[in-house]
């Protein structure tokens, strides 16, 4: 494989994972709690997809969605809004308790096997033929990569909504003095989050069409890994990191010889460990303000 | 026959602790509507755990709290923002990533009345130039001066009937320090109720219709601005 081929790859599962790092980044800011829940979306949009294949496509993506997003606001109302003002570790712990009790789900009701989710299967055809071979599902990962991020940026920065979920991330309790309803904010991004798990989940299924109880949560953790990386505190910086593990984790399995392929994810983790070692902030911690502190 | 204003704010045997330690010990006020009163105390007395009770912050663990006559004990605070009172918090608050303009559209979120909102803008803006002018630029870049003027400027475009204000003059320059003052004093003019925690005494008590004197979480004394030029009465206040 060449490396402008690679480079594209890289590009195309970066975006990937920059997506599920939005999610977790947008959580994150409004309620300084690392979602491992987040995966358990993913893994049950994969899981609607498979129900859903006999359905035309437009409804499989709609309940797609639907799942996805009305899974993320439930965990939020009925896990961690009555947790709302505990100890940052017993708010931890109930993600950990959510993600396992749904991968239990998963496993109960679908076994362990794997269920095949190809409704958008379609979109393993090329695109582009040449020296360069694009795959649809390349093409739209970059362009759903760069327009969600777009999208959410913009978001943030001209809507009321978004001006109050960055005050709330900045400074939750001033937030709420000045009469934000921080309930309202909180779920909605966990709504932005669930439409991002959808995403993925669509996503994802053309490249891996297999759906195992684990199949979200991979993807999420290596994507926390890299919004760490970049610096979970803010979305952008987050979204960058987790671009940079997916175009890291894509590029080495191109690059490192056969040989050394089984080792991938360990080559990732210790160029994730040198870089932490290097700058314990974040990546793009001196682009930018330190980190913010919960007042 | 003289009219009695109506209370805007009463606090009957408040109380309220952090954990077992107990921070307000049965406080009770009264607040009329239009008027200003001051609440002063050596650090730790329970001044802004007062404050915050009133915003529903922190839980009361006992007492009472009624705002024009309807209690607010156990409210969210984003309702009792909406129903009309505004906190300008102790250390400002400011968001400093924000522009001053975006810290000033969340003041906005907690105001109830749609109408009025440029007039406003023009008022606070002719009371706080210097908000106004700094409107582009990012808040974190503000000095102290500028950082209080623009908290208080939030909190008025919220259009409250009670302002609680938290050591407004905390840490700022003289000449700023005259600002803030002459901009409360326009504030109370414009017939906003007043509720001012603060540590320069003689001022507080000089300005204020009456001003109680808070000790370990208790009133101790209610003083009147005749009592701001009574050296004797002032350090009774602080010492006891």
């Amino acid at each position: 494989m060449n490396l402008a081929q690679s480079i594209i790859n890289g590009l195309a599962l970066g975006a990937l994972y920059a997506l599920v790092a939005i999610g977790l980044a947008l959580v994150f800011g409004v309620m300084r709690l690392i979602n491992f829940a987040q995966g358990e979306l993913i893994t049950a949009g994969a899981y609607s997809l498979n129900l859903t294949s006999s359905l035309p496509l437009v409804a499989s993506i709609v309940i797609c969605f639907a799942v996805c997003i009305g899974l993320s606001v439930a965990i939020e109302r009925l896990a961690f809004r009555p947790l709302r003002g505990a100890a940052p570790v017993t708010t931890l712990v109930a993600t950990f308790a959510v993600a396992f009790a749904l991968e239990a789900v998963w496993l109960i009701a679908f076994g362990t096997n794997g269920k095949p989710a190809d409704p958008l299967s379609s979109l393993n055809q090329i695109a582009i033929h040449g020296s360069l071979n694009l795959r649809w599902v390349t093409i739209i990962e970059l362009v759903a990569g760069l327009g969600l991020l777009g999208g959410t940026g913009l978001f943030l920065s001209r809507t009321n909504l978004g001006l109050q979920m960055r005050a709330a991330a900045a400074d939750f309790r001033t937030a709420r003095l000045l009469g934000v309803r921080t309930d309202a904010v909180i779920s909605f991004a966990f709504v932005i989050a669930g439409g991002m798990a959808a995403v993925v989940a669509m996503l994802f299924t053309v490249q891996q069409p297999l759906v195992t109880p684990t199949f979200g949560l991979d993807i999420t953790v290596i994507a926390l890994v890299g919004a760490v990386v970049g610096g979970v505190d803010r979305l952008w910086s987050a979204t960058a990191g987790g671009f940079a593990i997916g175009f890291a984790t894509s590029v080495l399995n191109d690059v490192l010889p056969a040989s050394q392929q089984r080792f991938q994810t360990a080559w990732v983790f210790l160029l994730v460990i040198i870089l932490l070692l290097l700058r314990p902030a974040g990546l793009f911690s001196a682009l930018g303000r330190s980190p913010v502190e919960r007042t | 026959m003289r009219r009695v204003p109506e209370p805007a704010l009463e606090i009957e045997a408040l109380q309220v602790r952090y954990g077992v330690v107990p921070a307000v010990r049965g406080v009770s006020l009264s607040v009329a509507a239009g008027e200003a009163v001051g609440l002063i105390g050596p650090n730790g007395a329970g001044k802004s755990t007062t404050l915050l009770a009133v915003m529903g912050a922190v839980p009361a663990s006992g007492g009472q709290i009624r705002f024009h006559g309807r209690s607010i004990v156990d409210t969210p605070t984003e309702r009792i923002v909406r129903s009309g009172v505004a906190l300008v918090p102790e250390g400002r608050h400011i968001f400093d990533a924000l522009t001053v303009e975006e810290n000033l559209r969340l003041g906005l979120v907690g105001r109830s009345e749609p109408n009025g909102v440029e007039a406003d803008r023009e008022w606070i803006g002719g009371l706080f130039p210097v908000v106004r002018e700094a409107a582009g630029r990012q808040a974190g870049l503000l000095s102290g001066g500028q950082r209080q003027q623009l908290a208080i400027a939030r909190a008025l475009l919220a259009k409250p009937r009670l302002l609680l204000l938290d050591e407004p003059s905390l840490g700022l320059a003289p000449s700023i320090v005259d600002t803030v003052w002459e901009a409360l004093a326009e504030i109370r003019r414009r017939g906003v109720t007043i509720l001012l925690v603060e540590q320069r005494a003689q001022i507080t008590v000089g300005f204020a219709d009456r001003t109680y004197v808070l000790n370990r979480g208790r009133i101790t004394m209610e003083l009147t601005p005749r009592d701001a030029g009574d050296t004797a009465r002032m350090v009774e206040a602080y010492f006891g």
